[in-house]
């Protein structure tokens, strides 16, 4: 009986146990640490997807993409990826890494970049919340809700126009997708449709978005809706030549040879000069009286928009920049924060220099990089005038090194430290430079001291690597160069009757480098060093980069008065950015331009002496007129406009974008150019020797390394059909027809853009 | 225990011996048998192992058909009552045949029971219960204590390979990691591949395999098949590994010390340059690129080579010069050429050269040691009929044989039980574990790269050095060739790993009746685990992570906690010849995760290490976050085992699983199996067969299911996207993964057909299985096109098939007294394939899947040949730069292209070209002169062919000596040319040597394809150890006063054999990270290039 009972106790506890455990929420999933998507349904919800949109403006500068999409494919730089630099075929297929690339523009790192479709997704979620749900303060203060809703229209818009410069049709998506379809059929809007689209949504944002002093810095503002609204308006007008290249219903003729000319057809409006006018008028009166108004509201300085130390961002803040990808000075900037200041960067570190490590000041890159071609510096027709180059390249890097201990940049050693393991001067060099140089060499650091054979040559503060771009006419004797008192690396060299092209080898020319192998080392891109990155051998930048800026307005309403036929107005534009260009008075030089560089013979006698202080402004030297595009006079000349350019309208159209290529080199506007204004291809196929086909477009140099070095001739492939992207293969391989089945070869071939 | 007739038929050729004991006990004996007269008599005895002559502890002695039972104390020693005589003793102990012998006096005996080599008796632990072996169903893998204990292995992973047929195991020699562990091959393509672990009955969750002290294993079963897995349900797809541990035993008490001491030292399999070789190589590789522009034409040009080698720092380019000669002045001493060296382009004076004389720094001598592994382990188990209790304590030390990598484990493991009452028992169990790992210079995750610091040490050139002038660690402060110091960046980086883990279970017996019985079983597992690393202000951060610059300071701790709850009834009735058994289970489990990280750069005290990163220059820290999830499974499962008439078998079982990962409405699943076996030696046409002992057929089918998903993947979460305004920090948000709310289990179902036998009185016997399984509703994270807003979606499509053949063969070569030999095989061949993919029967070129090949495959162009200097192959490289821009040279790889097929011109589809020479070749455009992926085919995969393992056992008298062979054969490995250019490799094309088996180096630039030529054979013969045992003889065991000394000695890994992998200097069998990804060919241990050769010697002693 006893036992019974116990039998029955145990029964209950087993009961018990069992329905416990099985209580019927055991296995609900409750969110804790993430979020579903409902919450976009929320005010703050909503509020806070606005905000995440915002980092399709990082896009471009958060990865390498950016450069390889938006950088590589222009005249003014190239990557040093030699495949990429050739546009080598593998490279440039859509199962290559250009297709690789653009699957990451589509969207392919959605998780981690927010890529474009992801974000448009995003956003168009984000308009039908405000529009549908509208929570809180979204429907009680309609202002407000249209406010916000105009910077979705933006960010979207800006979104579609990176897809549309570099894939030309695409497919457009305006509502939110949240579950799989049962096809995957998605046609291709053509230019035209998009442009329609955005020109529409960003008037309807220039209506209700606030002027810069009305709102945080960093969000979408009236004057950017009204700059953007200029470039496209113009771009529009730009592509109605192209018209014949498609056909009747849209679509690209495929079988014509300028069929990625058609792509750049975005329909014929015939008010888009002047409403490009308009909306940059508008912009550029709004901002007349910024900085001052010494240059119309230009920066002052043009250093004054990239200089940056150590703690100091105060760059970012200039009213020259009209919309900017911003980024905080904390470190919490997405997965790789700015990455741009690790793409544009030379191997400067050498001990030979007296620089044996990098530094927070002069930057670092990571992966193969980008450098600027012969062509990216030679377009700075008058280095000794327009501050500009040396603004914007590194040409002089002063001895220096890294303190592992306090984190921070020292100057490098004094030249008779046992440590100091830079140059030595040999007898032949140490003659020359006492007998030639020291007497008039007054630099500061250098104390006037005499060369001596077996000593060190770089000290302390002294230049350590200094670049010298001349050409094969203005070629420097190899003597000369090397008994600088410090590393000099020109890109020609001769001795005696033969002529050397980028001999390095640290010290002595001995390596033939020329112009395949070893491109790692020319001057480079200043503008987006970040001293205020991670660590000293990281990137994770921390700087804002300019999306639009004023200059560009100005030279946006160039080109459309020069489109009006109205070219002294142009002229006034365009000198509103070279008065602020030239060197102003009591400004400094850098060494290698008052003393070695062509023309710096009939600078007058103060300004080659150190600090190099230029004694006049400038701006007289390099003010335009129409003789820079009349074809005949030596400053048209100097341009080096390409063949096809042989009107003036033409040339005039090729000096905007050489101008352009001064101002925003490396900025990733040059491509937008002159892409849509269809010049892309006769830029690159003259001016980019690694991607040109152009056969002895060059000068020949005498050390032409069995066929890869310099003997005149383009090494690349480049063609019309590299100035869109191809389609990524895996993509169009998912796509199917509205009825679900896989496209055939032939509608692949179809979807894809033309020549791959 | 059931007596098996066909033993009791033959117990009585088998020796009993009886002893006299000594004269005073014969007395003893007398006067208490007289004294006890009629009512009370005794017999004392003695049980021994009949091959070592050691007492046996533990052993039963029944009276047969009288009441009475004793067991053999620690000396083995018994005593029993007797009513009277004469008298049958039944004496029996696990492993040993049963012995019957027939008592006419109180003579003191002694029985001597001989090994069982019928395994059929013995009892196995299948998947909630035990079963007779010879009523099995489903496929099994035993291995036991003695296998385990063959080699002394830090882990239960490493015990196991090569062991079980079917179970392919890859090694990993990092301290404190396990290999990875695949059953029968890989089903899943995004879900996970490993098995489920259960200890004791308790599914591993929190607690993790390595922390499991393989010394306290008592036996090791893995079920294969899904008959036997499907009683796991949706875990089961991957195979489930039961480990038992030791427990107390009846009636006996022993204590037991083991130590064993490894001795490991790092073999080079690669025969790598040294300086001067490497210098040459190089040099040469300019010259045939007409590059070598040095001022003595081809002959070696100190200012040349300092210049282009020297690494433009002074150490390398000092290490250059010590191969030339130098005047007093520091100009080159010269010499005059010979007209050879001249005719070979030398200049007619030249530098003095000697590369013998130059300095070479052997970079792996700094980085390794001899490593010493220490393993001890004290255990004490203790039984009587109420309580029984296994206690033990062990201490693992492991010295890596590079100097850098340590790891230290201390376990406590306590298991027991207690029978208060005749119908309860009550048992628990406790696993402590610390472990504490240094894991070396750099954690690189990155495909590329060396993954430890001998990898660092053979990427660094000889003739950079590693210390200065005074002999101090050289820091050239980030230049130079000895720029990645290892030695530097060793003394400046700190990676530690350790972990908390605590493993428990209760469990309570109620017993009904003799045939209910209810278990309830808890098991908490809790792990935490901490990562602490930091960067001293040297390191030169070689792979240029973030985290890994100097001065950051990184902490993460995570704890991860399971709980599981199990209820069981168990019926089991006999009636007539039926046999039931009725199992009911109902369980859930509970994961609960979180984390937490810091990380801090500019450490204001670097000694403070990661202990104090609020200490920073940054005043804050750069990164940190915490996280959590959680997960819950419940089921409710039912089984059946019938027997009829002992011959016919049947298994099934049901169950049900829920998961709280997956989609509502889809959560909850059902998981059958069905499995029959025939045993036909009980049939009386097979029992006539005199050497067949055993004959069973099994036949079994069941479904199991993967829900490997992480938490939270079908709801479509948000993942933060901030951004800044006013240089301030705005929460953003997006979507990040598009809601599935269909996602349900990864499901395989599976047959299996095996054979069990034994013959010629067990001295052969083995086991033969055939599988397939098809594994459907594959979780697949399956790329969509992203103008849907999402790249991929977690969805069940596709499906994958794996078939295959396992033989286990057991045989007693040779058996008499004092010499046996024993062989042991496992073979074992997998086919795996995928059958369709998210598109159907559509390969996925993106994710490198491909329908009828294995997940992992390697897909690229074909080696075809190398280019040579003949006027077709200059016809050919001509037309090729011609047509699709390739520069191709003599001496380098021509990759597999389509035909150049040569038509008239005007036939359609037809291009033509012309050549410098004038010549017209209008070729058919059939994709000839271009490279494109076209020409890509799929070349093989990592999987082997087939895998086996052999054991050979040779005993004399008490000497033991064995050794392991494991074989990979038929495996595809990339990596022909992964030393090429720093190994001595002497068959490089030269005009003179055109049929070379390498490519020429040259610094010139072509279009290169040379990579191509990494593709080859990776089979592997491995001999894994030799090992000799000596057991002391009694004698000397008697006199020290103890039970069991044993000593041993092993050699392990001594020899490796194989196709070309091997012979060029590579060990295919550290395959640890070259599995997970499509492209399978980067990563990987840079461990590939060695072997870790170990001698071991060992000591055990029972008390």
């Amino acid at each position: 009986m006893k036992r019974n009972i116990f039998k029955i106790n145990i029964a209950i506890v087993l009961t018990l146990l069992v329905s416990l455990a099985s209580c019927k929420d055991f296995l609900e999933e409750k969110m804790v640490s993430t979020i579903t998507q409902d919450y976009f349904d929320t005010e703050i919800g909503l509020e806070q997807l606005i905000v995440g949109n915002y980092n399709t403006l990082r896009w471009k500068f958060g990865f390498m993409e950016g450069p390889y999409l938006f950088e590589s494919g222009d005249d003014i730089v190239e990557p040093l990826s030699k495949d990429w630099a050739i546009f080598s075929p593998d490279v440039w297929s859509a199962s290559g890494a250009a297709g690789n690339y653009t699957n990451n523009l589509m969207g392919y790192y959605a998780t981690q970049l927010l890529g474009s479709y992801p974000l448009i997704n995003n956003c168009n979620r984000a308009v039908e919340s405000i529009k549908k749900g509208a929570p809180g303060k979204f429907s009680s203060n309609p202002e407000y809700a249209n406010l916000r809703l105009s910077e979705v229209y933006f960010l979207r818009a800006w979104t579609y126009y990176m897809l549309v410069t570099q894939l030309g049709d695409v497919p457009m998506p305006l509502t939110s997708s949240n579950s799989l379809p049962s096809t995957f059929y998605l046609p291709k809007a053509t230019t035209e449709e998009v442009y329609k689209k955005i020109i529409g949504d960003l008037r309807f944002a220039y209506n209700h978005l606030p002027l810069p002093e009305a709102t945080e810095r960093g969000r979408i503002t009236k004057w950017a809706a009204g700059h953007f609204l200029a470039k496209l308006y113009l771009q529009r007008a730009q592509g109605v030549a192209f018209k014949q290249y498609r056909n009747a219903d849209g679509t690209v003729n495929y079988s014509s040879p300028n069929a990625d000319l058609g792509l750049l057809y975005k329909g014929t409006v015939a008010t888009d000069l002047d409403s490009a006018l308009v909306f940059s008028t508008a912009v550029i009166d709004a901002y007349a009286t910024k900085n001052g108004g010494t240059y119309k509201g230009l920066a002052t300085n043009y250093w004054d928009l990239f200089k940056t130390a150590r703690g100091d961002w105060s760059n970012e803040t200039n009213a020259e920049i009209i919309l900017q990808a911003s980024y905080g000075n904390n470190l919490d900037n997405g997965r790789y924060g700015m990455r741009t200041d690790a793409a544009f960067t030379c191997d400067y570190s050498n001990a030979i220099w007296n620089i044996p490590t990098k530094t927070w000041a002069y930057g670092l890159r990571k992966g193969d990089g980008f450098l600027p071609t012969d062509w990216g510096y030679d377009v700075f027709t008058d280095k000794l005038s327009d501050s500009r180059y040396e603004k914007s390249f590194q040409i002089e890097y002063k001895s220096a090194s890294f303190d592992n201990t306090t984190l921070a940049d020292g100057s490098g050693l004094v030249y008779t430290d046992a440590k100091n393991k830079s140059l030595q001067w040999q007898a032949k060099d140490a003659l020359y430079f006492n007998t030639n140089i020291q007497p008039t060499y007054d630099r500061e650091s250098w104390g006037g001291r005499k060369a001596v054979s077996g000593q060190r040559k770089i000290g302390k503060d002294d230049l350590g690597l200094v670049f010298l771009e001349n050409t094969k006419e203005t070629a420097i004797d190899s003597l000369q160069a090397v008994s600088q008192p410090y590393v000099l690396y020109p890109r020609w060299i001769k001795s005696g009757t033969k002529y050397y092209y980028r001999k390095t080898g640290a010290d002595r020319y001995l390596s033939s480098t020329g112009l395949s192998l070893g491109r790692s080392l020319r001057p480079s891109s200043r503008k987006f060093v970040d001293p205020n990155r991670s660590t000293v051998d990281n990137h994770f930048g921390t700087r804002d980069v300019a999306i639009f800026r004023l200059a560009e307005t100005f030279l946006i309403r160039a080109e459309v008065y020069g489109r009006l036929n109205q070219y002294s107005k142009a002229i006034d534009d365009i000198n509103v950015v070279r008065a602020r260009a030239a060197y102003q008075a009591g400004e400094n030089r850098a060494e290698v331009l008052a003393r070695l560089e062509a023309g710096s013979e009939n600078l007058p006698a103060p300004e080659r002496k150190y600090p190099y202080l230029s004694g006049t402004n400038t701006y007289n030297k390099i003010k335009v007129d129409a003789s820079y595009w009349d074809g005949a006079s030596a400053k048209s000349k100097a341009e080096n406009y390409p063949p096809e350019a042989t009107t003036d309208a033409t040339r005039f159209i090729h000096f905007i974008y050489n101008e352009i290529s001064r101002e925003f080199n490396t900025e990733q506007v040059i491509y937008e150019g002159i892409h849509h204004a269809g010049i892309q291809a006769e830029r690159v196929i003259h001016h980019s020797q690694m991607a040109s086909s152009k056969q002895a477009n060059w000068p020949v140099s005498d050390n032409p390394l069995s066929g890869s070095g310099q003997d005149g001739n383009g090494k690349g492939t480049f063609t019309l059909k590299n100035t869109f992207k191809p389609f990524p293969q895996s993509f169009i391989d998912m796509l199917t027809d509205e009825k679900g089945v896989l496209l055939s070869a032939e509608a692949k071939a179809k979807y894809q853009n033309p020549g791959y | 225990m059931a007596k098996i007739p066909f033993i009791a038929g033959s117990y009585k050729k088998l020796p009993i011996i009886f002893v006299r004991k000594y004269g005073i006990l014969l007395l003893f004996a007398v006067l208490t048998t007289f004294s006890a007269y009629a009512q009370q008599q005794e017999i004392s005895g003695k049980v021994l192992d009949e091959g070592s002559g050691l007492a046996i502890i533990g052993a039963t002695v029944r009276l047969k058909g009288q009441s009475g039972i004793a067991a053999t104390n620690a000396e083995g020693n018994f005593r029993v009552s007797v009513k009277s005589f004469p008298v049958s003793l039944q004496v029996s102990s696990i492993g040993y045949k049963s012995q019957e012998i027939v008592v006419n006096d109180n003579d003191p005996v002694t029985i001597s029971l001989p090994e069982d080599l019928n395994k059929l008796s013995e009892l196995v632990v299948v998947g909630y219960g035990t079963q007779k072996r010879s009523d099995l169903t489903g496929a099994l893998t035993l291995i036991t204590e003695k296998q385990i204990k063959e080699r002394p292995v830090q882990n239960a992973v490493q015990a196991l390979q090569g062991k079980a047929a079917g179970v392919d195991i890859t090694s990993n020699v990092r301290p404190g990691e396990v290999g990875i562990v695949r059953v029968r091959g890989n089903r899943s393509i995004n879900a996970s591949n490993d098995p489920l672990y259960v200890v004791d009955g308790i599914p591993l969750s929190a607690g993790s395999i390595a922390d499991i002290n393989p010394n306290d294993i008592a036996s090791i079963e893995i079920l294969k098949d899904a008959s036997a897995t499907a009683i796991y349900g949706s875990r089961g797809a991957n195979g489930v590994i039961l480990i038992t541990n030791k427990k107390g035993t009846k009636g006996k008490t022993t204590i037991e010390y083991d130590a064993s001491y490894t001795f490991e030292k790092i073999h080079s399999t690669t025969n790598w340059m040294n300086s001067g070789q490497l210098l040459d190589w190089q040099r040469q590789a300019y010259i045939n690129g007409g590059t070598y522009t040095g001022t003595y034409g081809t002959a070696p040009d100190p200012n040349f080579d300092v210049q282009t080698f020297g690494g433009g720092e002074t150490y390398g380019q000092n290490s250059i010069k010590t191969a030339y000669s130098w005047n007093e002045d520091g100009t080159v001493k010269l010499r005059a050429a010979t007209a050879a060296e001249i005719a070979k382009g030398y200049a007619a004076q030249v530098p003095v050269y000697n590369p013998e004389k130059m300095f070479n720094q052997n970079w792996a001598d700094l980085v390794t040691r001899t490593g010493i592994t220490q393993n001890h382990q004290l255990s004490l188990s203790s039984g009587s009929e109420k309580s029984q209790v296994y206690l033990s304590l062990g201490y693992l030390s492991q010295l890596s044989p590079m100097v850098d990598q340590d790891y230290k484990r201390y376990s406590l493991n306590v298991k027991g039980d207690i029978t208060p009452r005749k119908w309860l028992t009550i048992g628990t169990a406790l696993n402590a574990t610390y472990s504490i790992q240094n894991y070396g210079v750099s954690e690189n995750s990155a495909n590329t790269g060396a993954k430890d610091s001998y990898g660092q040490a053979i990427a660094l050139l000889p003739y950079a050095p590693a210390y200065n002038e005074a002999g101090n660690i050289l820091n050239t402060n980030k230049v130079g060739l000895s720029t990645h110091n290892i030695l530097l960046n060793i003394a400046n980086a700190t990676n530690e790993h350790s972990q908390y883990s605590v493993q428990s279970n209760t469990t309570a017996e109620v017993r009904f009746t003799p045939w209910l019985k209810y278990l309830s079983k808890f098991g908490a597992q809790l792990r935490a685990s901490e990562y602490g690393s930091f960067y001293g202000s040297d390191y030169t951060n070689p792979f240029s992570a973030v985290g890994t610059a100097p001065l950051i300071g990184y902490d993460q701790q995570s704890k991860n906690f399971s709980w599981v709850q199990e209820n069981l009834l168990f019926f089991d009735k006999t009636l007539g010849a039926n046999v039931f058994g009725v199992t009911l289970l109902q369980s859930s489990q509970k994961n609960v995760n979180n984390s937490i990280n810091i990380r801090s750069q500019g450490i204001t005290f670097p000694t403070s290490k990661w202990y104090n990163l609020a200490a920073n220059s940054l005043g804050k820290p750069m990164g940190y976050g915490t996280g959590y999830s959680e997960s819950s499974l419940m089921s409710y499962m039912g089984r059946v085992n019938y027997s009829l008439l002992n011959r016919y078998l049947l298994t099934a079982s049901g169950r049900w699983d829920g998961a709280s990962v997956l989609s509502k409405g889809n959560k909850w699943d059902f998981f059958p199996s069905l499995a029959v076996a025939w045993k036909l030696e009980e049939e009386e046409l097979i029992k006539k067969i005199q050497w067949i002992d055993q004959l069973k057929l099994r036949l079994g089918w069941g479904v199991t299911g993967n829900s490997s998903v992480s938490a939270y993947s079908t709801t479509g979460s948000i993942s933060a996207a901030g951004y800044v305004f006013n240089e301030t920090q705005y929460a953003g948000y997006k979507a990040e993964v598009m809601p599935n709310s269909a996602l349900k289990w990864e499901k395989t179902g599976q047959y299996n057909l095996g054979l069990d036998f034994s013959v010629l009185k067990n001295r052969l016997s083995g086991t033969v299985e055939l599988y397939r399984s098809n594994t459907s509703d594959l979780l697949m994270s399956r790329s969509i096109p992203v103008p849907l807003g999402y790249s991929s979606i977690l969805t069940n499509i596709g499906k994958t098939k794996n078939q295959g053949i396992e033989i286990s063969l057991s045989s007693l070569n040779i058996n008499t007294k004092n010499f046996k030999w024993r062989t042991d095989l496992s073979w074992s061949t997998n086919k795996e394939q995928i059958v369709e993919l998210a598109a159907g029967k559509v390969d996925d070129k993106a994710n490198g899947w491909y329908i009828g090949q294995p997940i992992a495959v390697y897909r690229d162009y074909t080696y075809d040949r190398l280019w040579q200097n003949t006027p077709e192959d200059t016809r050919l490289i001509e037309l090729y730069k011609k047509i699709g821009n390739i520069t191709a040279i003599p001496g380098q790889v021509k990759v597999k292209d389509q035909e150049l097929v040569v038509v008239p011109v005007g036939t359609t589809g037809s291009k033509s070209v012309t050549l410098a020479s004038g010549e017209v070749v209008n070729y058919l455009d059939n994709g000839f002169g271009s490279i494109t992926d076209d020409d890509k085919k799929i070349l093989g995969s990592n999987r082997p062919d087939w895998v086996a393992g052999i054991t050979n056992t040779f005993s004399y008298k008490n000497w033991e000596l064995s050794f392991f062979v494991y074989a990979r054969i038929g495996v595809e490995y990339y990596g022909a040319l992964q030393t090429y250019g720093r190994r001595v490799e002497t068959d490089v094309w030269s005009p003179t040597n055109t049929t070379a088996k390498f490519p020429q180096p040259t610094t010139a630039t072509f279009t290169n394809y040379n990579y191509v030529r990494n593709y080859t054979d990776g089979s592997l013969i491995s001999v894994k150890n030799i090992a000799l045992s000596y057991n002391l003889p009694k004698k000397v065991l008697d006199k020290l006063k103890i039970n069991k000394l044993q000593i041993y000695g092993q050699v392990l890994n001594p020899f490796i054999f194989g196709g070309e992998a091997v012979k060029l200097g590579l060990n295919p069998d550290d395959v640890t990270g070259w599995d997970s990804t499509a492209g399978a060919q980067s990563g990987g241990q840079t461990a590939n290039t060695i072997v870790n050769r170990s001698v071991v010697i060992g000591l055990k002693v029972g008390l």
